[in-house]
Protein backbone atom coordinates (compact mmCIF):
# COMPACT_ATOMS: atom_id res chain seq x y z
CA UNK A 1 0.00 0.00 0.00
CA UNK A 2 1.39 3.30 -0.70
CA UNK A 3 -0.24 6.46 1.25
CA UNK A 4 -1.03 9.83 -1.25
CA UNK A 5 -2.28 12.36 1.06
CA UNK A 6 -2.69 16.42 -0.03
CA UNK A 7 -4.80 19.15 -0.27
CA UNK A 8 -6.73 17.69 2.42
CA UNK A 9 -7.26 13.84 1.51
CA UNK A 10 -5.81 11.11 2.17
CA UNK A 11 -5.69 7.66 0.64
CA UNK A 12 -4.12 4.57 0.55
CA UNK A 13 -3.59 2.93 -3.12
CA UNK A 14 -2.53 -0.86 -4.09
CA UNK A 15 0.16 -2.03 -5.37
CA UNK A 16 0.13 -1.53 -9.32
CA UNK A 17 -2.33 1.43 -8.81
CA UNK A 18 -1.38 4.92 -9.80
CA UNK A 19 -2.86 8.37 -8.46
CA UNK A 20 -2.35 11.76 -7.46
CA UNK A 21 -4.02 14.18 -5.49
CA UNK A 22 -4.23 17.72 -7.08
CA UNK A 23 -5.36 21.27 -6.65
CA UNK A 24 -5.84 23.66 -9.51
CA UNK A 25 -5.92 27.55 -8.59
CA UNK A 26 -9.08 28.75 -8.02
CA UNK A 27 -10.35 24.92 -7.69
CA UNK A 28 -11.24 22.21 -5.15
CA UNK A 29 -9.21 19.51 -4.63
CA UNK A 30 -9.35 16.18 -7.12
CA UNK A 31 -7.79 12.41 -6.78
CA UNK A 32 -7.63 10.57 -9.17
CA UNK A 33 -6.48 6.89 -9.40
CA UNK A 34 -6.46 3.53 -11.58
CA UNK A 35 -5.26 0.36 -11.85
CA UNK A 36 -2.87 1.47 -14.52
CA UNK A 37 -0.51 3.78 -15.76
CA UNK A 38 -2.44 7.73 -15.63
CA UNK A 39 -1.26 10.41 -18.14
CA UNK A 40 0.69 13.25 -15.86
CA UNK A 41 -1.89 16.07 -16.89
CA UNK A 42 -5.82 15.72 -17.02
CA UNK A 43 -8.77 17.36 -16.02
CA UNK A 44 -10.72 16.56 -13.20
CA UNK A 45 -13.08 13.72 -14.57
CA UNK A 46 -9.81 12.12 -16.07
CA UNK A 47 -10.67 12.22 -19.91
CA UNK A 48 -6.94 11.56 -20.65
CA UNK A 49 -7.10 9.01 -18.29
CA UNK A 50 -10.06 7.37 -19.30
CA UNK A 51 -8.97 7.58 -22.89
CA UNK A 52 -6.27 5.46 -22.06
CA UNK A 53 -8.03 2.69 -20.08
CA UNK A 54 -6.82 -0.72 -21.09
CA UNK A 55 -9.55 -3.69 -20.94
CA UNK A 56 -10.30 -4.60 -17.39
CA UNK A 57 -9.11 -1.67 -15.78
CA UNK A 58 -10.46 0.55 -13.04
CA UNK A 59 -10.56 4.39 -12.71
CA UNK A 60 -11.81 6.82 -9.80
CA UNK A 61 -11.62 10.47 -9.50
CA UNK A 62 -13.09 12.40 -6.68
CA UNK A 63 -13.64 16.31 -7.09
CA UNK A 64 -14.36 19.24 -4.85
CA UNK A 65 -17.09 21.24 -5.77
CA UNK A 66 -16.94 24.64 -4.17
CA UNK A 67 -19.83 26.12 -2.39
CA UNK A 68 -21.68 29.43 -3.72
CA UNK A 69 -23.62 29.87 -6.64
CA UNK A 70 -26.72 27.88 -5.29
CA UNK A 71 -24.36 25.27 -4.30
CA UNK A 72 -24.83 24.34 -0.36
CA UNK A 73 -22.65 21.60 1.50
CA UNK A 74 -25.13 18.90 2.50
CA UNK A 75 -27.99 20.27 0.53
CA UNK A 76 -29.97 19.30 -2.46
CA UNK A 77 -27.82 16.74 -4.63
CA UNK A 78 -25.21 17.03 -2.62
CA UNK A 79 -27.02 16.02 0.67
CA UNK A 80 -25.30 12.33 1.53
CA UNK A 81 -22.85 12.53 4.27
CA UNK A 82 -21.00 9.26 3.42
CA UNK A 83 -18.36 8.04 0.92
CA UNK A 84 -20.29 5.51 -1.24
CA UNK A 85 -17.54 2.43 -0.67
CA UNK A 86 -20.25 -0.09 -2.16
CA UNK A 87 -21.10 0.34 -5.41
CA UNK A 88 -23.64 -1.22 -7.16
CA UNK A 89 -22.69 -3.12 -10.30
CA UNK A 90 -26.25 -2.75 -12.32
CA UNK A 91 -25.69 1.42 -11.88
CA UNK A 92 -22.88 1.22 -14.32
CA UNK A 93 -23.43 2.24 -17.65
CA UNK A 94 -22.67 3.92 -20.48
CA UNK A 95 -24.99 7.10 -20.02
CA UNK A 96 -23.06 7.68 -16.26
CA UNK A 97 -19.89 8.38 -18.75
CA UNK A 98 -18.63 12.49 -18.75
CA UNK A 99 -17.07 11.27 -22.18
CA UNK A 100 -18.87 7.51 -23.42
CA UNK A 101 -16.21 5.38 -25.41
CA UNK A 102 -16.67 2.09 -25.97
CA UNK A 103 -16.48 -0.62 -23.52
CA UNK A 104 -16.68 1.63 -20.68
CA UNK A 105 -19.38 1.81 -17.81
CA UNK A 106 -19.39 4.61 -15.04
CA UNK A 107 -21.25 6.02 -12.09
CA UNK A 108 -21.11 9.27 -10.33
CA UNK A 109 -22.50 9.82 -6.65
CA UNK A 110 -22.76 13.35 -5.24
CA UNK A 111 -22.04 13.63 -1.64
CA UNK A 112 -21.02 16.17 1.68
CA UNK A 113 -18.12 15.13 3.80
CA UNK A 114 -16.00 17.24 6.37
CA UNK A 115 -17.96 19.79 5.13
CA UNK A 116 -16.69 19.46 1.71
CA UNK A 117 -19.22 18.38 -1.39
CA UNK A 118 -17.63 16.08 -3.72
CA UNK A 119 -18.28 14.44 -6.83
CA UNK A 120 -17.06 10.53 -6.94
CA UNK A 121 -16.70 9.45 -10.56
CA UNK A 122 -16.26 5.91 -11.28
CA UNK A 123 -14.98 4.18 -15.26
CA UNK A 124 -14.07 0.69 -15.30
CA UNK A 125 -13.68 -1.40 -18.83
CA UNK A 126 -14.09 -4.77 -20.06
CA UNK A 127 -16.43 -7.60 -19.70
CA UNK A 128 -19.63 -6.92 -17.69
CA UNK A 129 -18.40 -10.32 -15.49
CA UNK A 130 -15.34 -8.43 -14.30
CA UNK A 131 -17.51 -5.84 -12.90
CA UNK A 132 -18.39 -6.78 -9.65
CA UNK A 133 -14.50 -7.66 -8.71
CA UNK A 134 -13.27 -4.01 -9.99
CA UNK A 135 -15.86 -2.34 -7.82
CA UNK A 136 -14.77 -4.69 -4.68
CA UNK A 137 -10.77 -3.09 -5.32
CA UNK A 138 -12.68 0.62 -5.66
CA UNK A 139 -14.69 -0.09 -2.39
CA UNK A 140 -11.41 -1.16 -1.01
CA UNK A 141 -9.46 2.32 -2.25
CA UNK A 142 -12.60 4.32 -0.92
CA UNK A 143 -12.63 2.86 2.41
CA UNK A 144 -9.35 4.00 3.03
CA UNK A 145 -10.19 7.34 1.90
CA UNK A 146 -9.83 10.45 4.75
CA UNK A 147 -11.36 13.66 4.42
CA UNK A 148 -10.02 16.60 6.62
CA UNK A 149 -12.16 19.85 6.86
CA UNK A 150 -11.25 22.51 4.41
CA UNK A 151 -9.55 25.79 5.43
CA UNK A 152 -11.96 28.16 7.22
CA UNK A 153 -15.09 25.68 5.68
CA UNK A 154 -18.12 24.72 7.83
CA UNK A 155 -18.16 20.87 8.92
CA UNK B 1 81.58 24.65 1.27
CA UNK B 2 78.96 25.69 4.31
CA UNK B 3 76.94 27.77 1.92
CA UNK B 4 75.89 24.55 -0.63
CA UNK B 5 75.49 22.63 2.24
CA UNK B 6 73.08 24.76 3.84
CA UNK B 7 71.65 25.56 0.23
CA UNK B 8 70.90 21.78 0.24
CA UNK B 9 69.36 21.65 3.48
CA UNK B 10 67.09 24.20 2.92
CA UNK B 11 66.21 22.50 -0.83
CA UNK B 12 65.47 19.08 1.05
CA UNK B 13 63.03 20.35 3.08
CA UNK B 14 61.12 22.15 1.22
CA UNK B 15 60.95 18.90 -0.93
CA UNK B 16 59.90 17.31 2.20
CA UNK B 17 57.10 19.95 2.57
CA UNK B 18 55.85 19.61 -0.91
CA UNK B 19 55.34 15.57 -0.45
CA UNK B 20 53.88 15.80 2.46
CA UNK B 21 51.34 18.60 1.02
CA UNK B 22 51.01 16.43 -2.17
CA UNK B 23 50.30 13.22 0.29
CA UNK B 24 47.42 15.30 2.15
CA UNK B 25 45.86 15.88 -0.52
CA UNK B 26 46.03 12.59 -2.32
CA UNK B 27 43.75 11.30 1.22
CA UNK B 28 41.69 13.98 0.64
CA UNK B 29 40.59 13.11 -2.82
CA UNK B 30 40.39 9.27 -2.03
CA UNK B 31 38.16 10.36 1.15
CA UNK B 32 35.72 12.42 -0.96
CA UNK B 33 35.90 9.26 -3.46
CA UNK B 34 35.11 6.65 -0.97
CA UNK B 35 32.91 3.70 -0.64
CA UNK B 36 29.49 3.89 0.67
CA UNK B 37 30.93 3.57 4.36
CA UNK B 38 32.01 7.04 3.96
CA UNK B 39 28.91 8.84 2.24
CA UNK B 40 27.04 9.61 5.54
CA UNK B 41 30.03 11.67 6.63
CA UNK B 42 30.46 13.02 3.09
CA UNK B 43 26.69 14.45 3.46
CA UNK B 44 27.29 15.69 6.95
CA UNK B 45 30.27 17.61 5.91
CA UNK B 46 28.25 19.39 2.88
CA UNK B 47 28.83 17.03 0.14
CA UNK B 48 25.17 16.10 -0.34
CA UNK B 49 22.27 17.19 -1.90
CA UNK B 50 22.56 20.33 0.86
CA UNK B 51 26.10 21.14 0.12
CA UNK B 52 25.74 23.86 -2.54
CA UNK B 53 28.06 23.71 -5.31
CA UNK B 54 30.34 21.17 -3.92
CA UNK B 55 30.38 18.55 -6.57
CA UNK B 56 29.38 14.68 -5.88
CA UNK B 57 30.70 11.97 -7.30
CA UNK B 58 28.78 8.50 -6.95
CA UNK B 59 30.61 6.15 -5.38
CA UNK B 60 30.49 2.99 -7.64
CA UNK B 61 27.88 0.15 -7.20
CA UNK B 62 29.38 -3.05 -6.40
CA UNK B 63 27.06 -4.56 -9.06
CA UNK B 64 24.26 -3.15 -10.66
CA UNK B 65 20.83 -4.56 -11.13
CA UNK B 66 19.34 -5.37 -14.23
CA UNK B 67 15.64 -7.20 -14.71
CA UNK B 68 14.49 -7.04 -11.11
CA UNK B 69 10.97 -5.07 -10.09
CA UNK B 70 10.97 -1.18 -10.16
CA UNK B 71 9.95 -0.03 -6.88
CA UNK B 72 7.36 1.93 -6.43
CA UNK B 73 7.49 5.42 -7.17
CA UNK B 74 5.66 8.04 -4.60
CA UNK B 75 6.11 11.73 -3.68
CA UNK B 76 4.82 15.37 -3.89
CA UNK B 77 5.35 17.70 -7.16
CA UNK B 78 6.54 20.83 -6.35
CA UNK B 79 2.74 22.34 -6.75
CA UNK B 80 2.22 20.45 -3.23
CA UNK B 81 0.51 17.88 -5.30
CA UNK B 82 1.33 13.94 -4.58
CA UNK B 83 1.41 11.44 -6.82
CA UNK B 84 2.05 7.66 -7.19
CA UNK B 85 2.99 6.49 -10.61
CA UNK B 86 2.87 3.36 -12.43
CA UNK B 87 5.93 2.48 -14.11
CA UNK B 88 4.31 -0.46 -16.12
CA UNK B 89 4.25 -0.37 -19.40
CA UNK B 90 6.70 1.70 -22.01
CA UNK B 91 10.64 2.71 -20.74
CA UNK B 92 10.87 5.29 -18.35
CA UNK B 93 13.75 7.15 -17.39
CA UNK B 94 14.06 8.12 -13.84
CA UNK B 95 16.48 11.06 -13.46
CA UNK B 96 17.65 11.25 -9.50
CA UNK B 97 19.21 15.06 -9.63
CA UNK B 98 19.56 17.48 -6.85
CA UNK B 99 19.58 20.93 -6.48
CA UNK B 100 22.93 21.28 -4.99
CA UNK B 101 25.27 19.46 -7.06
CA UNK B 102 27.42 20.59 -10.07
CA UNK B 103 27.27 17.96 -12.28
CA UNK B 104 23.56 17.94 -11.99
CA UNK B 105 23.07 21.62 -13.68
CA UNK B 106 23.16 20.12 -17.57
CA UNK B 107 20.72 17.52 -16.75
CA UNK B 108 18.35 20.14 -15.26
CA UNK B 109 18.61 22.25 -18.48
CA UNK B 110 18.79 19.47 -21.46
CA UNK B 111 16.03 17.02 -19.66
CA UNK B 112 13.68 19.90 -20.71
CA UNK B 113 14.91 19.92 -24.37
CA UNK B 114 15.44 16.74 -25.40
CA UNK B 115 15.02 13.30 -24.43
CA UNK B 116 18.38 10.59 -24.41
CA UNK B 117 16.62 8.49 -26.72
CA UNK B 118 13.25 9.90 -28.87
CA UNK B 119 9.49 9.70 -26.90
CA UNK B 120 11.36 8.56 -23.82
CA UNK B 121 9.13 9.38 -20.75
CA UNK B 122 11.29 10.98 -18.45
CA UNK B 123 10.37 11.75 -14.69
CA UNK B 124 13.10 14.10 -11.89
CA UNK B 125 13.23 12.40 -8.68
CA UNK B 126 14.43 14.50 -6.09
CA UNK B 127 15.39 14.29 -2.74
CA UNK B 128 11.88 14.98 -0.45
CA UNK B 129 10.75 18.53 0.97
CA UNK B 130 13.02 17.61 4.23
CA UNK B 131 16.11 17.85 2.18
CA UNK B 132 15.46 20.26 -0.75
CA UNK B 133 13.50 23.22 -0.91
CA UNK B 134 10.77 23.41 -3.64
CA UNK B 135 11.21 27.00 -4.41
CA UNK B 136 15.05 25.88 -5.24
CA UNK B 137 13.97 23.30 -7.61
CA UNK B 138 10.98 25.24 -9.37
CA UNK B 139 13.64 27.07 -10.53
CA UNK B 140 15.91 24.56 -11.78
CA UNK B 141 12.85 22.33 -13.13
CA UNK B 142 11.99 21.88 -16.62
CA UNK B 143 8.10 22.85 -17.62
CA UNK B 144 8.49 19.10 -19.78
CA UNK B 145 9.30 17.15 -17.08
CA UNK B 146 7.77 16.01 -14.19
CA UNK B 147 9.72 16.33 -11.03
CA UNK B 148 8.43 13.92 -8.01
CA UNK B 149 10.03 14.74 -4.70
CA UNK B 150 10.54 11.40 -2.49
CA UNK B 151 13.16 10.84 -0.03
CA UNK B 152 12.00 6.98 -0.32
CA UNK B 153 12.77 6.58 -3.83
CA UNK B 154 15.98 7.34 -3.17
CA UNK B 155 16.04 4.82 -0.45
CA UNK B 156 14.15 2.45 -2.27
CA UNK B 157 16.31 2.55 -5.37
CA UNK B 158 19.67 2.59 -3.16
CA UNK B 159 20.64 6.04 -5.06
CA UNK B 160 24.43 5.90 -4.64
CA UNK B 161 24.39 10.14 -5.22
CA UNK B 162 24.00 12.57 -7.64
CA UNK B 163 23.17 12.21 -10.97
CA UNK B 164 22.14 8.62 -11.06
CA UNK B 165 19.41 7.59 -13.60
CA UNK B 166 17.54 4.44 -13.31
CA UNK B 167 15.73 3.11 -16.71
CA UNK B 168 12.33 1.61 -15.87
CA UNK B 169 10.24 -0.63 -18.44
CA UNK B 170 7.14 -3.03 -17.70
CA UNK B 171 7.26 -2.57 -14.12
CA UNK B 172 10.87 -3.64 -13.84
CA UNK B 173 14.79 -1.74 -13.59
CA UNK B 174 16.36 -2.44 -17.57
CA UNK B 175 19.41 -1.04 -16.33
CA UNK B 176 21.14 2.31 -14.30
CA UNK B 177 24.20 3.57 -13.66
CA UNK B 178 26.28 7.43 -13.01
CA UNK B 179 26.14 9.49 -15.53
CA UNK B 180 27.52 13.25 -15.75
CA UNK B 181 27.86 14.59 -19.63
CA UNK B 182 24.69 14.31 -21.55
CA UNK B 183 26.90 11.53 -24.26
CA UNK B 184 27.18 9.11 -21.08
CA UNK B 185 23.67 9.49 -20.46
CA UNK B 186 22.67 8.63 -23.76
CA UNK B 187 25.05 6.08 -24.35
CA UNK B 188 23.74 4.63 -20.94
CA UNK B 189 19.70 4.68 -21.85
CA UNK B 190 20.64 3.62 -25.83
CA UNK B 191 22.47 0.46 -25.00
CA UNK B 192 19.60 -0.13 -22.47
CA UNK B 193 16.91 -0.25 -24.89
CA UNK B 194 19.13 -1.91 -27.70
CA UNK B 195 19.81 -4.65 -25.26
CA UNK B 196 16.10 -5.26 -24.24
CA UNK B 197 15.30 -4.65 -28.16
CA UNK B 198 17.71 -7.55 -28.97
CA UNK B 199 16.11 -9.95 -25.94
CA UNK B 200 12.62 -8.87 -27.52
CA UNK B 201 13.98 -10.31 -31.05
CA UNK B 202 15.98 -13.04 -29.83
CA UNK B 203 12.13 -14.18 -27.95
CA UNK B 204 10.52 -13.18 -31.12
CA UNK B 205 12.97 -15.20 -33.75
CA UNK B 206 12.22 -18.57 -31.51
CA UNK B 207 8.53 -17.85 -31.80
CA UNK B 208 7.84 -16.41 -28.48
CA UNK B 209 5.92 -13.25 -28.45
CA UNK B 210 4.31 -10.53 -25.73
CA UNK B 211 1.61 -12.93 -25.19
CA UNK B 212 3.00 -16.59 -25.32
CA UNK B 213 1.95 -18.58 -22.44
CA UNK B 214 5.64 -19.32 -21.63
CA UNK B 215 5.85 -15.62 -20.09
CA UNK B 216 2.97 -16.30 -17.40
CA UNK B 217 3.98 -19.41 -15.88
CA UNK B 218 1.43 -18.73 -13.48
CA UNK B 219 -1.44 -17.72 -15.66
CA UNK B 220 -2.71 -14.61 -16.59
CA UNK B 221 -4.31 -13.22 -13.65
Amino acid sequence: MTVLEAHGLRVELPRGWSGRVFKRDAGGATLHAGDFRLPLEDGEFGDRSTSTMPAGASFLALTEYRPGAGLEPGQGLFAPRRVPTTLDPTALSSRGLAHPRPGQAGTQHFFTVAGRPFCLYVVVSGPRSERRRQLAVIGHVLRSLRVHPAAGSPV
Amino acid sequence: MVAIVSIETVVLVLLVVLVAALLRSHAEILRRLGPDGTRSEREGAGFGPDGAGAPRVPAPRSGLRADIDAPELAGTTLAGDALKLSLGGPPTLLAFLSSGCTSCVGFWEKLGERRPVAGLDTVIVTRGPEREQPGKLRRLAPEAVPVVMSSGAWEDYDVPGTPYFVLVEDGAIRGEGVATTWDALASLVGDAVEEQRGVDERLAAVGIGPEHPSLFPGGRG
